[in-house]
């Protein structure tokens, strides 16, 4: 159970509070409501991009990084299709530095042609690193387009290719800034032995002037229905073929949402999950075999994996997996295994409310997600679901023409 | 805009730093069999944390891989249970474990709600003291782990980083050796389970449980492992084995098929107990230890070339190693290597400046305090520490050493450790 206190500033700024008696740290969260979604289909990668220049100054923070530091914080940040979230855990006595430069980068950041230079030769290098120079790096650049034609899901943060990113302009940075990061965009949660009040005081007194900007009001695409099987083929220089199987499941907002994620779990919810006995223990097929969901605001992806033991006929291996498939639309799972997973996603949640920054994060996500109560109301929707639920979910998720197949196969 | 604005934000906000920590509370208690239990109560979340720690590392083993599969086949099947019931039981209580092993300690770890403590460690006891090996669960092991292995060595910066330390320690020194995807098929039952009679037992062997711990929790430890004495294995005596370092100072490990190159660049230092440990690890920080460091500031903040590069202080039992790592694009490796040897000799020659020197202090304090904050890193530094027979007195101390650093002994240490014709330059990648 993690307590809160909701404030929302003049400026439309949403603050979530929450006190850890128990940490001598403070965590700062601030989530803005921008992501890759939100990224002109000609100019991919930026929301990802943009990250890395909220780290170059801003007109009072030379910079940010060195005065965090000195206050003995440290910080990062990632970006998603959805939104883009920086973090600092710092000593607690300091909180007020961690405001002071999370402030001062909302209001005036310091894009300069400099540091957009630098940040794109440093996303190129991790474009390479990440994605193209790592053995399957490069699966989600190529299931994304299968899997959605018209979504801006249909690209990875990084973006399409590398020549988005070299084609970003400063005047591109500076539209994107106004555009997204104005305070009623963003959400910051704060973790630290403070009482409410005296926190809601510091962030309006660093927050509180920052002026209002009108609201992001980004159109994107909704994905149609998929209608037909996709599959695509590649080779690589991998040791093991991988086959994935990715499949439309609903939005984050729908009670389902919950349904598929159990589901991943009784097939891949640790070594005595179905995929890992009946297929990578019990065939001499796989080497390892997962499930899992993207987690999206809008339709999303349920995702079947497995990497094939040398010389496997993939048709076999790809007809395994589909029986297990198969079993999950046609048999209810008993009262045993559905209790076993659920405890298994209380047991996550409760681990995840031992660290103040994962609280912190956690409280502007739920936030982003339009509904904070969730933060404590989720687990009831897992204890709700039966095993009807789990079959009926499992028959309209598990339909072939929702289906996108990658074959990575691999050639020497 | 700016006229708007009241609040004077020019002005960094005051800050201060501890120049004392309040250290968590360990209750150091001796079990009825010899073996030691480190308790740390961090109370507020209902869950556990127990592991245990085994001077078992790959450094006892005469044969590749036969450390890391005994560990990683604990979980495998017992004299009670066969592995599926050990996997459901576990599965079906929210439990977790996680296994590590690096060259000296093996170590085995169980995340638990408070509730299902007891449960958890009734199994737990049956997977530490009576574990099998069974052939068939070995066979599958064997078979992934191999092929894990093989994309592991398909990354350039693990390439680069087993050929340094191969060329710092030998490659027949247990630091320096690496095994091959092949030797997981030489590995049988019976090997695993030879060495796992000689070196796991409750005389080889320490415990550390955090989380939120009453007497019901300790005795329930206590009951599990704390009272006859269990495992035929000794206490480990760590033979040295002399260190025969390569005298090829650059390799190139050709990798053709890429669009980066990995540089590793390292040298044989020393291990914490050193008297100029403290003294390097700021050193070390200061060079590449953190985001903000000269290595990262340079390399990539200013001229693009990585999307990181780091330098890190690895400490083991009897020795240690400095390595600076870094993935760059294949057009960047001459000029990342150049700038590598600047901020070296810049180091050797400049004084550092007042305001790095204390903003390095201050991080570092910070980074402290987050190494025990929480009820998984706090048992993750108290293991640490006790692997190095230290408590967390050892912190304070550091703490202190650290805060005590000048520009000239930043200087000093630098010239007596870092000179460039010491270290061994590893590429993987293109030429």
């Amino acid at each position: 159970m993690i307590e809160y206190k909701k404030f929302i500033l003049k400026n439309g700024l949403t603050l979530l509070a929450h006190r850890d008696r128990s940490s001598t740290l403070a965590a700062v969260n601030v989530l803005y409501k921008v992501g890759a979604r939100s990224e002109n289909p000609h100019k991919t990668g930026f929301a990802h991009l943009f990250e890395h220049l909220m780290f170059s100054g801003s007109k009072n923070v030379k910079s940010f990084d060195d005065e965090l530091q000195v206050a003995g914080g440290e910080s990062n940040a990632f970006t998603c299709s959805d939104y883009t979230n920086y973090y600092i855990t710092l000593p607690k006595e300091n909180i007020e530095t961690a405001l002071w430069i999370e402030s001062d980068r909302m209001l005036y950041p310091n894009i300069t042609q400099h540091n957009i230079d630098t940040q794109r030769s440093v996303v190129i290098e991790e474009f390479n690193q990440r994605y193209l120079n790592r053995p399957y790096g490069d699966v989600w650049l190529l299931l994304r387009p299968l899997a959605y034609k018209v979504h801006p899901y249909r690209w990875a943060t990084i973006g399409k290719n590398i020549e988005h990113i070299k084609n970003a302009t400063l005047d591109n940075a500076k539209c994107f800034f106004d555009l997204h990061y104005s305070p009623c965009n963003a959400v910051i949660s704060i973790v630290s032995d403070m009482e409410y009040g005296k926190i809601y005081k510091l962030v309006e007194k660093w927050f509180g002037e920052i002026p209002a900007r009108p609201a992001s009001n980004c159109k994107f695409p909704q994905e149609p229905q998929q209608m037909e099987p996709r599959s695509l083929t590649v080779e690589r220089k991998v040791p093991l073929t991988c086959i994935y199987k990715a499949y439309k499941m609903c939005r984050r907002e729908n009670p389902d949402y919950y349904v598929c994620d159990l589901l991943t779990d009784i097939f891949a919810g640790g070594k005595s999950s179905r995929l890992y006995v009946n297929l990578v223990k019990n065939t001499n097929l796989f080497a390892r075999a997962n499930a899992f969901i993207s987690g999206d605001i809008d339709e999303g992806l349920l995702t079947v994996s497995a990497n094939l033991l040398p010389n496997v006929d993939v048709k076999k291996a790809e007809a395994a997996i589909e029986s297990e498939i198969e079993k999950m639309r046609t048999e209810k799972v008993s009262e045993y295994e559905l209790e076993k997973v659920k405890n298994k996603a209380e047991a996550s949640h409760v681990y995840s409310e031992t660290d103040i920054l994962n609280k912190a994060m956690m409280l502007g996500y739920y936030e982003m997600l339009g509904n904070i109560d969730l933060i404590n109301e989720e687990l009831d929707y897992y204890r709700a679901i039966t095993a009807d639920d789990i079959m009926k979910v499992s028959k309209s998720v598990f339909a072939d023409e929702k289906c996108s197949t990658l074959y990575y196969k691999s050639v020497n | 805009m700016s006229d708007i604005l009241k609040l004077n934000r020019t002005v960094a906000p005051k800050f201060k730093l501890p120049c004392k920590i309040s250290l968590p509370a360990v209750n150091s208690i001796g079990m009825q069999n010899g073996l030691q239990l480190y308790a740390i109560n961090t109370g507020t979340v209902d869950v556990l944390r127990f592991s245990i720690v085994f001077d078992a590392g790959t450094r006892y083993q005469r044969q590749f891989l036969v450390a890391g599969t005994a560990l990683n086949m604990l979980t495998e099947g017992t004299e009670k249970y066969g592995s599926e019931e050990i996997a459901e039981q576990l599965d079906f209580y929210g439990a977790s474990i996680d296994v590590d092993i690096d060259r000296d300690w093996s170590c085995i770890t169980f995340y638990s709600l408070a509730r299902h403590f007891e449960k958890v460690m009734e199994i737990a006891e049956q997977i530490i003291k009576y574990p099998v090996f069974p052939e068939k669960e070995l066979n599958v092991y064997r078979q992934n782990h191999k092929q894990q292995l093989i994309i592991e060595r398909g990354k350039v910066s693990v390439i680069a980083g087993e050929t340094l330390v191969s060329a710092l320690f030998g490659e027949n020194h247990y630091y320096g050796s690496f095994a091959q995807p092949e030797d997981y098929d030489k590995l049988n039952s019976h090997i695993l389970k030879e060495f796992y009679e000689q070196h796991y037992s409750s005389k080889n062997a320490f415990m550390v449980v955090s989380g939120k711990i009453s007497d019901r929790e300790i005795k329930t430890v206590s009951d599990f492992f704390g009272s006859a004495a269990w495992g035929k294995a000794p206490k480990a005596e760590a033979v040295q084995q002399k260190i025969i370092s390569s005298p090829e100072k650059t390799v190139h490990v050709p990798k053709t098929d890429g669009v980066q190159s990995a540089i590793s660049i390292g040298k044989v230092l020393f291990n914490k107990s050193h008297c100029d440990y403290f003294g390097m690890f700021f050193v070390n920080t200061v060079l590449g230890g953190y985001f903000g460091s000269r290595l990262m500031k340079n390399i990539r903040e200013e001229k693009g070339y990585t999307y990181g590069i780091y330098s890190n202080m690895a400490c083991m039992k009897d020795s240690g190693y400095l390595v600076i790592s870094a993935e760059v694009g294949d057009k960047y490796v001459k000029l990342t290597l150049e700038e590598i040897k600047n901020e070296i000799l810049r180091l050797q020659r400049q004084k550092i400046a007042k305001n790095e020197l204390s903003l390095v202090k201050n991080y570092i304090t910070g980074n402290i305090l987050r190494s025990i904050d929480g009820i998984w890193k706090i048992a993750d530094t108290c293991i640490d520490l006790l692997q190095i027979n230290a408590n967390f007195e050892y912190i304070e101390q550091m703490l202190d050493e650290v805060l005590k650093i000048t520009a000239d002994r930043v200087l000093d240490l630098a010239n007596r450790y870092l000179d460039a014709d010491t270290f061994t330059t590893v590429i993987s990648g293109r030429r």
